[in-house]
């Protein structure tokens, strides 16, 4: 592993930082109920739509301790805040708040910073009054999740199926590739929304979590077979693979050992541009209130109210904060498919 | 001597498109003997790297039998067949693509061994594979990229070693490597032979190499066998025109060919090179018949 | 006789990476070709004969330079020559062909196009170039009809002919050929080497064939060069080089030959591997391998010592050390 590590740093820089990028964003996923100064569901109906209230050291051209402004609301009507710069809330760290436990284990009323009298928005709020900051933290534990378990399902029912049919060839090809063909046959969006609309509307929202997940999973790995099968055509007529059917390995080796591995250069690179595909794939279908549910934020949900909504984007840009989030997370992964590709091919070394 | 290998009516035919069919192999009798380096000579088109394949059973033949230690190969199932595949092993000619890419060379050498070890005197044993082989066990962690031609050959002959068996196919072993490392390779096939008891199927084009290394040698001619024999009978006394032809043509001394039409596909396969040939060769294909004793050539002229 | 070409103590190095260091890759290459002569290098892999071949019509790879030495092709120097008179040169004065005749032709032009597209002679109009092409396709011993089909409708021995008619067209005063029978059959290589003779004879052409395999040359070529680790290590007359091999290195290759055995003889291999280009040895390059080396050998590299009907570096033929030391 350090080894790996080691080699992707030297030779792609760039899919490094992607890396820890990408660890960072899980780890503050999961850690969203210490960082997060507020709950997800937590209004503040009286600054509704209020931009980003940041925590301040400069006060009258001199430092200060971190703190933060009050909110003057000019015009409940029309959702205009100013600063009120006469008075100051500091900020501290480590502040207490209402107990809960972070990532469900450990309990604790401690957050790492917060002002106890001032409010800290910084992504500013949307039009409940809710934190963005704090629902982009918790959001991320859906987004990120339904990417990462959705692609891992699809691929590996994508490689066996694929690789089956095409070590097997004769009817096991013929009948799976028949399946494959009906699902792809099917519009994506249709697809999912039919499979969706079989169950009741109002689920549960970790029942509709893994509804969706199973949803795009067994959409996805369709084509993703189609492609195994046809590297796994051409790989099996490769010599060394003939000198492990001479050596009497068993087919299911032959097919994990030999075959699938060689096909990881094009696998391994799918798999990380499929990750953004889920990610809108379940923005999709909060978009469409068929997702995870209010108040359950998701980057995508989130970004729903947004689209479309024209007052909002001119008026509180900051709404849009969930897709700079999903444009990073995708580039993030782009990046790290390419590293890895690289990095796992021995050819390299 | 004990006939290990037995081949009757062999044929092969790949069906490319409706109606075309390719014959690889038409009609084969072959049998090897325990203990013997039997050379298969050909060009390209000759069906003898097919032949090589269908012997030990990755190919199977559309039509006839192969016997091997008299047990008919289509018939084995289950441990039988599991067993056959580990007596009879297969060396390939290119060492850049026979060896996994992404797999150490250890693990590779590793899978044939026998599986009821344990995990530590699996590794002792390809240690003793690879030392055998003449690959630095320093190395023995690394991919096959991080190697020469000639070292990729060795570890290739390391693999099929690993299920100990007693009869390898060599394919075009040595026509990817340089000089110097063919001679040691060459060597190497030898030392092998008599210190394992192996018995050899060595398949070429180049008549220098076969011509040091066999003790019998048949020559193919698309898709059939023309003429076969002790190797001192065939190399020096070459009955078949095609023969005379490749034998003179590796030595690069002139022979005449002719350039005649066939209009039918009947008929002996080489008539239209043939200097010698009359009209009955293309007419009838000519049978397999033994000259001097152990001495084989299928020509109408030369009975 | 005029000297066709001339390479003269020809050094390639790779460029410079960010720590200074030069890494040799040719390091010293000395040989030349007269008219109506062939010359054959022989030489293992990694020995650099076929970046030898590349040098002489200018073909360098980006990431190598010339640090020494020159090539005169026709008495002109070709690292010295502009882009214009480079890309007019080759086909014009060096014809090449290749190993791989199917990798070297486009598979969507017919034969007869590819031929055609060859002529470099301005002045000829459409009709005048197809009467040359066909009667190319004559001299190279293939039927009219090859004109109008595809590569892959054509044999190997055949697609090799349309590459040599392809690198003929122009009517070059030397034939450049890359291993040209390695990748085909024995009889087919037969045919080839016997119409590269008869090519000689007819258009007094030279001939520089690379190969790997020594027998094959010695039976049709007037020198051979032998190439080991960079250099070329001997050039004698081909004769000459099989029967009284002047370098250590080519008596051992001709050692390696199967034919000079009898059946149940061990082949007297050279101990030990070719090197890496990176780790070449010090002094001369095959001491470590070498059953004659003296002391003199481990430190110094050989100069080229001139004998009669041969050329070789070894100290064993004279004490001349070579000064320009290469890293």
């Amino acid at each position: 592993m350090r080894v790996f590590l080691m080699r992707l740093r030297k030779k792609h820089r760039v899919s490094y930082i992607a890396l820890w990028g990408l660890v960072f964003l899980y780890g503050l996923a999961i850690l969203a109920d210490f960082i997060a100064p507020y709950s997800y569901s937590y209004q503040d109906r009286e600054y509704a739509l209020c931009g980003p209230v940041v925590p301040r050291c400069i006060h009258k051209g001199k430092f200060t301790a971190p703190f933060v402004y009050g909110i003057d609301i000019v015009n409940p009507a029309f959702k205009e805040y100013r600063a009120d710069t006469s008075k100051m809330y500091p900020v501290k760290l480590f502040t207490k708040g209402p107990e809960r436990r972070i990532a469900g284990f450990i309990k604790t009323d401690r957050y790492l910073f917060g002002s106890t009298e001032g409010k800290i928005f910084l992504f500013g709020t949307d039009n409940h009054g809710r934190d963005v900051f704090s629902r982009v933290l918790y959001g991320a534990r859906v987004s990120l999740s339904i990417g990462v378990i959705g692609v891992a399902v699809s691929f590996i029912l994508g490689l066996l199926v694929g690789g089956a049919s095409g070590y097997f060839g004769g009817r096991i090809d013929t009948c799976l590739m028949r399946a494959v063909e009906i699902i792809m046959m099917f519009p994506f969006f249709y697809l999912m929304l039919a499979l969706r609309a079989i169950f009741p509307p109002n689920l549960s929202s970790v029942k509709a979590y893994f509804l969706i997940v199973i949803i795009l999973s067994l959409i996805g790995w369709a084509s993703l077979a189609r492609i195994i099968r046809g590297m796994v055509l051409s790989i099996k007529e490769e010599e060394y693979v003939m000198a492990a059917r001479a050596l009497g390995l068993s087919s299911f080796r032959i097919i994990t050992r030999h075959i699938l591995p060689n096909t990881f250069s094009y696998t391994i690179t799918a798999l990380t541009l499929s990750i953004p595909g889920y990610i809108l794939g379940e923005s999709a279908l909060s978009l469409l209130g068929l997702g995870i549910q209010e108040p359950y934020p998701s980057w995508g949900n989130m970004l729903s109210v947004a689209v479309g909504n024209l007052r909002i984007i001119t008026g509180a840009p900051w709404m849009l904060v969930p897709g700079f989030f999903i444009f990073i997370t995708v580039l993030a992964f782009n990046f790290l498919g390419d590293g890895i590709r690289d990095v796992t091919d021995p050819k390299t070394w | 001597m004990e006939k290990m290998w037995s081949m009757t009516n062999v044929s092969k035919q790949y069906h490319i498109k409706a109606g075309q069919e390719i014959s690889a192999l038409d009609d084969i009798d072959l049998d090897i003997y325990k203990g013997e380096v039997f050379g298969l000579i050909g060009e390209s088109g000759s069906g003898k790297t097919t032949l090589g394949k269908v012997i030990i059973g990755i190919i199977e033949p559309t039509e006839g039998k192969i016997y091997f230690k008299g047990r008919d190969i289509a018939e084995l199932r289950g441990k039988e067949l599991l067993g056959l595949r580990r007596e009879s092993q297969i060396i390939f000619q290119n060492p850049y693509r026979s060896l996994n890419p992404r797999m150490r060379v250890a693990e590779m050498v590793m899978e044939g061994v026998k599986r009821d070890a344990g995990r530590v005197e699996q590794r002792e044993m390809v240690r003793d594979l690879l030392q055998m082989v003449g690959i630095d066990i320093e190395n023995m962690d690394n991919y096959p990229h991080q190697f020469s031609g000639g070292e990729r050959q060795r570890i290739a002959i390391a693999r099929a070693l690993s299920t100990s068996p007693s009869f390898i196919v060599c394919d075009e072993p040595t026509s990817n490597l340089d000089l110097s490392v063919q001679a040691k390779i060459l060597n190497l096939f030898m030392e092998l032979k008599d210190r394992l008891n192996l018995t050899y199927l060595f398949i070429s084009h180049n008549i220098k190499v076969v011509n040091f290394i066999v003790d019998r040698v048949a020559v193919m001619y698309k898709g059939k066998i023309v003429e076969y024999g002790k190797k001192e009978d065939v190399m020096k006394n070459p009955l078949h025109p095609y023969t005379s032809l490749l034998i003179s043509s590796s030595f690069l001394k002139k022979t005449d060919i002719a350039k005649k039409d066939t209009p039918d596909k009947k008929g002996c396969a080489f008539y239209p090179l043939c200097l010698y040939a009359e009209d009955m060769c293309a007419k009838c294909v000519p049978e397999m018949k033994e000259t001097t004793k152990g001495h084989f050539v299928a020509c109408l002229k030369r009975i | 006789m005029k000297t066709v070409l001339d390479v003269k103590e020809l050094k390639l190095a790779l460029k410079k990476d960010i720590f200074g260091v030069e890494i040799n890759i040719l390091r010293g290459v000395s040989f030349s070709v007269r008219e109506r002569e062939s010359v054959a290098i022989v030489g293992e892999s990694g020995s650099g004969k076929t970046l030898t071949a590349m040098a002489v019509v200018g073909l360098v790879p980006d990431n190598m330079s010339v640090t020494k030495g020159e090539v005169l092709l026709c008495g002109k120097d070709v690292f010295k020559m502009s882009r214009r008179e480079i890309r007019e040169m080759r086909g014009t004065k060096a014809g090449m062909i290749f190993q791989e005749p199917s990798s070297y032709l486009n598979p969507v032009f017919t034969a007869g196009d590819q031929i055609f597209e060859a002529i470099k002679d301005v002045g000829l109009c459409r009709d005048d170039k197809k009467r040359q092409c066909i009667e190319i396709l004559g001299d190279v011993g293939l039927p009219e009809d090859v004109y109008c089909r595809y590569p892959h409708q054509l044999s190997g021995g055949q697609q090799q002919r349309v590459m040599i008619a392809m690198a003929l067209i122009n009517k070059p005063s030397i034939l450049i050929a890359d291993e040209p029978t390695t990748a085909l059959d024995v009889t087919t290589s037969f045919g080839i080497i016997e119409l590269l003779k008869a090519l000689i004879a007819k258009y007094g052409l030279s001939l520089l064939f690379i190969t790997h395999d020594i027998s094959l040359v010695a039976g049709f070529a007037d020198k051979i060069a032998v190439m080991y680790a960079g250099r070329v290590v001997e050039v004698s007359d081909a004769k000459m080089a099989i029967e009284k091999p002047a370098h250590p290195y080519t008596e051992k290759l001709i050692a390696c030959l199967p034919e000079r055995y009898t059946s149940g003889e061990r082949i007297r291999t050279i101990e030990g591997n070719v090197p890496d280009f990176r780790n070449i040895p010090s002094g001369c390059a095959f001491h470590p391998r070498c059953p004659y080396v003296m002391d003199i050998c481990r430190k110094n590299e050989p100069a080229i010592t001139t004998k009669e009907g041969f050329s070789v570096r070894c100290f064993r033929y004279g004490k001349d050390v070579e000064y320009d030391k290469c890293l």
